[in-house]
Order: structure tokens, then sequence, then C-alpha cells
């Protein structure tokens, strides 16, 4: 200390002026890079965006010059919504509330599953409870349109083709591997001295795990809520496949019929009904979309 | 209130044995401490009596009662955990209220008996407010407040100092042992430091490898320690403890360090170096009980300054005697230089004796601990 003092108080203006360049070098740089930053972002995103406006557009406009610019704005194609496009489509209404069932079953499904089937894993020692891990890692890996006929014929002994519950039951049973690993990371990270208190105060395991462990792994719960309700509202190749009565169709069913018209497709009407489709999901997501995020630091961590 | 006894109590984990055949008695209303490092069993011990752990084999007693295969709800105590294991979620008001609600009490008696215990910890001013909304002493109240609501028969305490910082560590020692004097009820405390066990505890068990090594009052524990483990555990800075060679020589018993450490004791040690005849004895003395003197002495032993350090009030130096290192606690700021030759006095009646073998303490003098007993 006592010799770099001297040092340092002889030329104290030019290390000033030095490190004042230094700032406004790394300055410049910091903007040149965000200006890179966004270029590149807004370049990749272009397609999407270009693709999202189209939809947009066509669905408000009767024809579109070059395929791009609408010339003639009407709420033609949103006709759909008071009478069916042909006597050939079920009711719209009739087909967004099963869309909505094959959603809301499949997450009530999702949740009521892998919320104390990850508690057991987390907390419980039990025989194969390491197998079982394993195996259910194996069975997210699994690509599940290969079970796309061992299921038909699986859900036509059990009766249960053509309905909702079918497809629901399907769904949440694929997306339940992912859902237990997540949830298990969520009762990972609470720990044992907190469920130990409560079991000294006074609770058995259930109240333990009722009200002390699930209130804290609520934001677990809504991730794969969400995830469950969005994966189940845009279902599309097991509605394909497992429901042909039109009693049971969903909205995939309901577009999928206007892509495979007999007549000559109807861009416009198909933008349209696609928007209805996705309409519902973009509000759920711009609502929630805080608590998806959290997957990442919750759900990751000591999920060992 | 409950006096809890254990009987032959042990624990195991597949092949590992936490805690190994432990006898212990506490009284009723006393704050004992376990003491140990860590993976000593003590923490083991501390939830084998709060019920999450069921012994492997013998008997824990609450009063007259094996509580073995009682649940946590079936006993009636409170513990307090180093993370306080606050229940995030809640306000404080209903961390505090849980344990009765629980038990369904009625709502006037909640809420009455929540009150005056966050009175008493003064943390009135914080019942709305959330864990994370709260100093880490606050917290650690809140949590003493939680497992204190229900007026437990034994108060079970897990290093519950160990995340304050050093000054609010010691204003809540205090608290604690006068809180828990004052409602006389029986606590158990585990902790790594001694400190703490020494200033809150009526009476220490030092616990090693699942096995109690002494179980006495701090004064004793510190005055008379019964074997070379205890005796190097407690003490800030530790006990020299110097192996040496017994031999005698014109009738006095002499200790042989190697390397010309030689240090002669008063005839009367020879009854208490005759337990390890023919083995090796280590000679223990506290720092604090080592004086630096200018010249020879009776029980002095010559060495060389290795290294000093100054404490703030003391100053403790390093010194080298052949082959052994004695670390000497001088009030102080002493002016000695590195590879100054200074004489060590060890006074006799301050010498802890131990078979090197077995490392239990050999038998002490009537004389020896008479005097022993007369220093304070």
């Amino acid at each position: 200390m006592a010799q770099t003092t001297p040092a340092a108080a002889g030329r104290p203006r030019q290390k000033f002026t030095i490190s004042e360049r230094l700032v406004a070098r790394e300055r410049r740089r910091k903007v040149l890079a965000h200006v890179l930053v966004y270029a590149f972002l807004v370049v990749t995103a272009l397609p999407l965006i270009f693709g999202y406006g189209w939809l947009v557009l066509n669905s408000f406009s009767e024809t579109l010059a070059f395929g791009v610019l609408p010339e003639k704005l009407s709420l033609k194609n949103w006709r759909f919504l008071v009478e069916p496009p042909s006597r050939f489509y079920p009711d719209l209404w009739r087909t967004t509330w099963n869309t909505a069932l094959l959603a809301i079953g499949m997450t009530v499904t999702v949740v009521a599953v892998s919320t104390p089937t990850a508690y057991a894993l987390s907390r419980l020692k039990f025989a194969g409870r390491n197998a079982f891990l394993a195996l259910t890692l194996v069975l997210h890996a699994f690509p599940g349109i290969t079970l796309l006929i061992s299921t038909y014929y699986v859900l036509r002994a059990l009766n249960l083709l053509n309905s909702i519950t079918g497809v629901f039951l399907v769904k949440a049973a694929l997306m339940l591997p992912l859902a237990i690993w997540v949830m298990k990371g969520f009762y990972d990270n609470i720990s044992w001295d907190v469920e130990m208190s409560a079991l000294v105060d006074g609770a058995t395991r259930f109240q333990t795990w009722y009200k002390v462990m699930l209130p804290q792994v609520m934001p677990g719960i809504a991730s794969i809520s969400i995830f469950s309700f969005i994966y189940g509202w845009s279902e599309y190749i097991y509605v394909i496949t497992f429901i042909q009565d039109k009693e049971s169709w969903t909205l995939a069913s309901y577009i999928n019929t206007i892509v495979g018209d007999f007549r000559a497709l109807d861009y416009g009407l198909l933008s349209a009904t696609a928007l209805f489709y996705i309409a519902p999901v973009l509000l759920f997501f711009i609502f929630t979309q805080k608590y998806l995020m959290r997957v990442t630091i919750g759900g990751t961590k000591g999920g060992s | 209130m409950a006096e809890i006894r254990f009987k032959n109590l042990t624990k195991k984990f597949g092949s590992v044995v936490a805690v190994d055949n432990i006898d212990l008695h506490i009284r009723d209303g006393e704050l004992l401490a376990l003491l140990g490092p860590s993976g000593c069993g003590k923490t083991t011990c501390l939830l084998m009596l709060a019920g999450i752990y069921k012994p492997t084999s013998g008997e824990i007693y609450f009063d007259d009662v094996v509580v073995n295969d009682v649940p946590p709800k079936g006993r009636s105590v409170g513990l307090v955990f180093q993370s306080y294991a606050l229940y995030p979620h809640m306000t404080v008001y209903e961390n505090i209220a849980f344990p009765l609600r629980i038990r369904r009490r009625p709502k006037d008696e909640i809420d009455r008996r929540v009150r005056e215990v966050a009175k008493m910890a003064q943390i009135d001013e914080l019942l709305d407010r959330k864990p994370s909304q709260l100093s880490g002493g606050q917290q650690q109240r809140v949590a003493l407040c939680r497992a204190l609501v229900r007026e437990p028969d034994l108060l079970l305490l897990d290093e519950p100092l160990s995340n304050l910082d050093a000054r609010l560590r010691i204003e809540t020692r205090s608290e604690i042992k006068r809180l828990q004097a004052e409602l006389g009820i029986t606590t158990v405390l585990v902790t790594h430091d001694q400190i703490e066990a020494m200033t809150m505890a009526e009476r220490v068990a030092v616990m090693r490898k699942g096995k109690i090594e002494q179980l006495s009052t701090p004064a004793e524990l510190y005055r008379r320690p019964e074997n070379l483990f205890v005796a190097s555990f407690i003490g800030d800075p530790p006990m020299n403890l110097l192996r040496t060679q017994q031999s005698v020589e014109n009738g006095r018993p002499r200790l042989n360090g190697g390397d010309g450490f030689v240090f002669s004791l008063p005839a009367e040690f020879e009854q208490s170096l005759a337990a390890a005849t023919g083995r090796d004895v280590v000679l223990g003395i506290r720092p604090e009980h080592v004086k630096i003197v200018g010249r020879p002495g009776e029980h002095a032993v010559r060495g060389e300054v290795f290294m000093t350090e100054l404490l703030g009030r003391d100053t403790l130096v390093d010194v080298r005697s052949g082959d052994q290192s004695i670390r000497a606690l001088v009030p102080g700021d002493v002016p000695l230089e590195i590879g100054e030759n200074v004489w060590l006095e060890l006074q006799p009646q301050y010498v802890h004796l131990f078979d090197a073998g077995t490392e239990a303490r050999l038998p002490d003098l009537d004389l020896a601990g008479s005097e022993a007993a007369a220093v304070p």
C-alpha cells in the first residue's frame, strides 16, 4: 500500500482519460451488439409474422391480390360462427365445447395423477422406485404416434372409440411422464425440514402433503396444467384417428374437414376457423406465461 | 414436562450405525446439549426423540412410557431446525397457529396463545408478514414460537443459532436460555459449536461415532476431560496434546517427548502413570495454562518461538520444543521474536494425562485433583 499510493497520486489525470475512452468504446460495442441481436431476431421472426399476418388478413377479406394484399374487407368468412358452412358440418359450439372438454379432461387427469405420484417418487422409499423413474423417462422418449394403432384396439375393446374421454385418457397417459418429472422436481426443492416440522407439529402424512407440500408446488401444478390444456386443445392426430362421430368432433376435426372438403378449398373459411381455434390458446398463454417460465427454474433443479 | 431416558438406543441406516447403544437420562426441565462433530449421531438422536426416525433397537422413554412406536403427532414435542423450516406459504400468524389448528383447537384459544407466545418472543408486530419478508433472526423467533405455542413436554433445538450472525447469536443464546428456564421445558440442544453447548446447557453430552464420550457439566468437561477426544474437542484454542514416553529418574517420573523434550513431574504422579505402565502417555495442557518464563524452573521446558498470533486480548505463541509443538495463550501483546529461546512452565496441577493406547484419562491424584478443584 505504502508504495502504490504516491505512484497513483502522480498521474491521476491521465488514468482518468484512459478509462473514459475505454468506457466510450465499451458503450459503442454494446450498442452494436444490440443492433445485431435485434436484426437477427427480426429476420428469423419474419416468416412467422408473415404467416400469422396472412391468416388474419385472409380471414377478413374476400380475395387477396397477389395472395397477400386484401382487396375487399368482409366478415363473410366468419359466417361459420352463426351457421355451419354446409350441412355436412356439426354445430360449431358443440365442437368447441368438445375441444374444451378434451383439454380440461386431460388437464384434470394429468394433475390428479402426477401430483400424488411425484410426491411418492420424491419422498417415499419403496421397492422399484428407481426402475419406475427410469421407465417414465423412457416412456417420455417414446413417440406416441407409434402407439396409434395399438391404442385404437385398446380403445375399441374398452368401448371408448368415438368419445372425448378415450382421447383425453390417451393424451393424459402420454403427457404423464413429463408431468411427473416436472412435479417431482418441484417436490425435490422443498426441504425435508419443512416436512418433518409439519409432522412434529402434529400433522399426519396426508395432512402434511395437503396443507404444507401442495401449496408449495402450486407453480408446478400451474405449469403442467397449462401445458396439458394447450396440448389437449391442439390435439389433432388422435382426434382424427379415434373419433369419426360428428357429435364428438373437436375443432381439429372441423378444420381437417375444411381442408379435405370435396369442393375447392376455401382459404378464407380455413383462415377464419384457424384463428378461432388459435385465439383461446393465445389468450390463455398471455395470461399464464409467467407460470410457464418457472418450469425451467423450479422443475429441473435437483430432479435426480 | 417430562424426563427422557434412552436405554440401549441404537439406530442403523443399512450397515451404517448412526447411534450405537446409548444410555442417557435427561432430567425434567433440564437443558441438555448433544455436542459433536458432524456425523456423530446427534441429529439422529434428535429425530428419534421427535418420532421421525424409529430406533433400530433399544427404547426411548418419555417419563415411564416407551415411545418407540408413537408417531410424531402423538408426542408433545416442539422442534426448531437450523433452517427454521417455516411454511413459506403461510403468514407468521398461520405458521405459529399451525400446531394448534391441526389439532382443531377453538379459534379464540388459538388466537390468544399465538399472540401470547409472539409477544414473549417480541414478534407480535410481524404476525401478518410472510417468512420471506423476515430477517434470519426474526425467522428464528417464529420457528421458536411455533415450537413453543402448544407448550410441549420436550423442546428440541437442532443447531438453532448456526444461521445467525455472530452478534445476534450471542443475544439469542441467552434469550433461549432465559426462556427455557422460565418455561421449565425439558430441552435437548444439538450443536457442533462447543461455545453454544457450553454456554447454554446445564449438561453436555459429547458424542463421537454414535457413542457418548462424556456426559457432564460444561465446567467439568473443560476441567476434566475423560478421554483424548473430549480433550481435543473442547476448548479453543485446543488443548496441547503431546505424545511422550514415560520413564523414572531419581525417583521422579519423566515424560520424554523426543529430541530433547523432557518434562519432569512431581513424584506423586508415579501412581497415576502406573495405570499405563509400559505404554506411551499423552500429556495434555491447555494453552492458557502454559506460562512463558525467562529462566529454567522445576516444571519448565525449553523451546524456541515458532510463531506468534495476536488474538486481540491475548497472544497465541507457538513454541517448538524438541519434536513437540506447544501453544501458549498469554495475556496482552508479548514482545517475542520468532526464533527466540524461551522457557515454558507447565504447571503440574493443570496437567492432564491420557493413556495413548486406550485414549482414556489416567486416574487423577488426590493431591492434583484437590488442587485442580481449588482453581476456579
